[in-house]
């Protein structure tokens, strides 16, 4: 898994490449925790380059958004597609963050 | 992969193999001919299957290995992960719902949503001693199918600590839903090693103790939480005395005295059947429960050589695993004796008396003949058990004829031939035949085990025969005074013992 992170406006947009599963879900989850400490409350989760999600993967989202909500802040998703789009409709994650379709809708 | 092939892979309980099981399941479905998207399909579920093995199955000091079998079927393939891990109950599985959930929601039961959702057919099966199966079937179309299960309980990520302080707890019988529990109790106590295999199977549980078959105590805290577990199991319809057995209690709860009240709770709860005395088995290649059965009064009345596999094992019990098991033989009156005659062999007298003085009776003994009776003309009435998994057999002369030996020795040859390692004969010490047939029964190659008052015949004489078994004295463990004594005996009359 790889995680580049940039800034657009209010937001810190993660993108998420490869895998988030039972492996990468702890680094993933440690990476964002990062970005909460240090006072980030709008965190934009870009999954166009993620080629699979497990329920680990799911579950550290859920641990994000969790973080975020203590802080006041909040968690979004984009860009969802092939088989992550398919867990996370399964999973029902999509009644529980707002997902879009790209950054720039996520960002605003 | 053609139809009907097969790929298997047996791959360590770490988390850090997935990706190699995901690689070789995802490349077997390639070559079976599944699509990129079912691929994807098939990858989820795999590792929602093999995670739940790796985190739940087993503790975390162990290191196993389970299977991941894959085979190519006309209309798609199946994938089956075999694992021998803990005990588990696939109706205590969370219902995971997906619609209802919010971020606050437990994710209980998740991965096997997705594994229901991915694939078109799950199963979970017990196989008992021989572990668990999850069977995974994807067909050669892309509608996901919808299995019904959930993610178990918390894992257990490190041995459990004693709990030091005394805390309060209850001590009652068994409640339906609580099989469960006691079949991942003996699992973490005992592994797969119980002798007898319905342990390992909670509906069978609840089944024994609904039609008083069986009695199982349980001990639980004020908040509910599993400590242990002990019963009494009738094994024959025609029982009069249940055997102790599945004693088990969790680590944590270990030096609350759990042991002690299941036990008591046992001696006094009424039952449905007759009861009068309590046998049990101590394996003697420790000594830990024999000293717990001399405790309660059980007292010893037999030896029975080798009568399990040597590949049994007890976890976290140091003990010998180099030779079959032995086990110690020990019963309790549950009330005082009643008068009874007992006819036994002259030259066996002295030992049994001296083991039933152990077990706090004195019978009268029937005085020989001074010309025997002839046996019966009428065929003999003989019962026969065989576990062929811990390869020993049971032959019960329940009625003499003029045949018994013809008899015995026939169904000695038939289980000689199927390789059983051990056959114990009882016979029954209130027909005075058995004083005059005992030694008939030796010339066959039986020898002393010991004696079992109010057994499934009456009050029984034990002989057993050891079919081609090395067994090194030395390495039996006898606790008691008697056991000790009585394993001399038994030595000395052990045609194989001076070989």
């Amino acid at each position: 898994m790889k995680l580049t992170c940039s800034k657009s406006g209010a937001a810190s947009v993660i993108k998420v490449t490869d895998r988030l599963d039972a492996q990468s879900g702890p680094d993933f989850e440690k990476s964002c925790d990062r970005l909460i400490q240090e006072g980030e409350k709008l965190l934009v989760i870009d999954l166009e380059s993620l080629s699979y999600i497990s329920s680990a993967g799911l579950r550290s989202l859920l641990v994000l958004g969790n973080r975020l909500k203590e802080t006041g802040g909040s968690l979004r998703i984009c860009c969802l597609g092939g088989i992550v789009k398919q867990v996370f409709a399964a999973a029902g994650f999509t009644s529980i963050f707002p997902v879009f379709d790209s950054v720039d809708a996520a960002v605003k | 992969m053609n139809t009907n092939e097969t790929i298997e892979l047996t791959l360590p309980n770490q988390l850090s193999y997935l990706p190699m099981a995901q690689a070789v399941v995802r490349e077997a479905a390639r070559s079976c001919g599944f699509d990129d998207a079912a691929l994807s399909e098939i990858e989820v579920a795999v590792e929602e299957a093999a995670t739940n093995v790796m985190k739940h199955a087993y503790d975390v000091e162990e290191n196993p290995t389970f299977d991941i079998v894959c085979k190519c079927l006309a209309e798609g393939m199946q994938i089956v992960l075999r694992e021998k891990g803990i005990p588990f109950d696939p109706k205590l599985i969370p219902h995971y719902k997906p619609e209802r959930l919010d971020l606050e929601s437990s994710t209980a039961g998740m991965g096997f949503h997705l594994m229901k959702s991915m694939m078109d057919d799950i199963q979970l099966i017990n196989l008992g001693p021989e572990g668990k199966e999850t069977r995974m079937l994807k067909l050669f179309k892309n509608a996901p199918g919808a299995a019904q299960t959930s993610g178990p309980a918390t894992p257990t990520a490190t041995e459990p600590q004693v709990i030091q302080e005394k805390i309060a707890y209850d001590v009652r019988l068994m409640a339906e839903n609580e099989a469960i529990e006691v079949s991942k109790c003996a699992f973490k106590s005992h592994g797969y090693s119980f002798f007898d295999d319905h342990i390992y199977y909670p509906e069978r549980l609840v089944e024994l103790n609904q039609n008083g078959t069986m009695i199982s105590a349980v001990a639980v805290t004020k908040d509910n939480v599993f400590m242990g577990h002990a019963a009494l199991l009738y094994q024959h319809p025609e029982d009069r005395i249940p055997e102790l057995t599945f004693v088990f209690v969790n680590v944590e709860y270990r030096g609350q005295g759990a042991f002690n009240r299941l036990n008591e709770f046992l001696m006094q709860t009424p039952k449905k059947r007759e009861c009068a005395g309590i046998y049990a088995y101590a394996v003697a290649n420790h000594v830990f429960t024999q000293k717990t059965l001399a405790r309660y009064g059980i007292n010893d009345c037999g030896i029975l050589l080798a009568t399990s596999p040597r590949t049994w094992k007890f976890k976290g019990i140091p003990g010998d695993a180099t030779q079959r098991i032995t086990v110690i033989l020990a019963f309790r009156y549950m009330d005082k004796p009643k008068p009874i005659t007992l006819y036994v062999s002259a030259h066996h007298r002295e030992m049994i008396a001296k083991l039933y003085k152990n077990l706090g009776a004195t019978p009268d003994w029937g005085a020989p003949p001074a010309t025997p009776a002839p046996l019966p003309e009428s065929g003999s009435e003989i019962l026969t058990d065989i576990n062929q998994s811990e390869s020993c057999a049971e032959i019960f002369v329940k009625r003499y004829g003029q045949d018994v030996v013809r008899e015995v020795r026939k169904h000695l040859r038939c289980f000689c031939l199927q390789q059983i390692a051990c056959i114990n004969l009882f016979l029954n010490l209130e027909d005075p035949a058995t004083q005059t047939m005992t030694a008939e029964f030796e010339k066959l190659g039986f020898f002393f085990a010991g004696v079992l008052p109010c057994g499934r015949i009456g009050d029984t004489l034990i002989l057993q025969y050891l079919n081609n078994v090395d067994l090194a004295y030395e390495k039996i463990a006898a606790y008691s005074d008697m056991a000790k004594e009585l394993l001399g005996y038994i030595r000395a009359h052990d045609p194989n013992a001076s070989l």
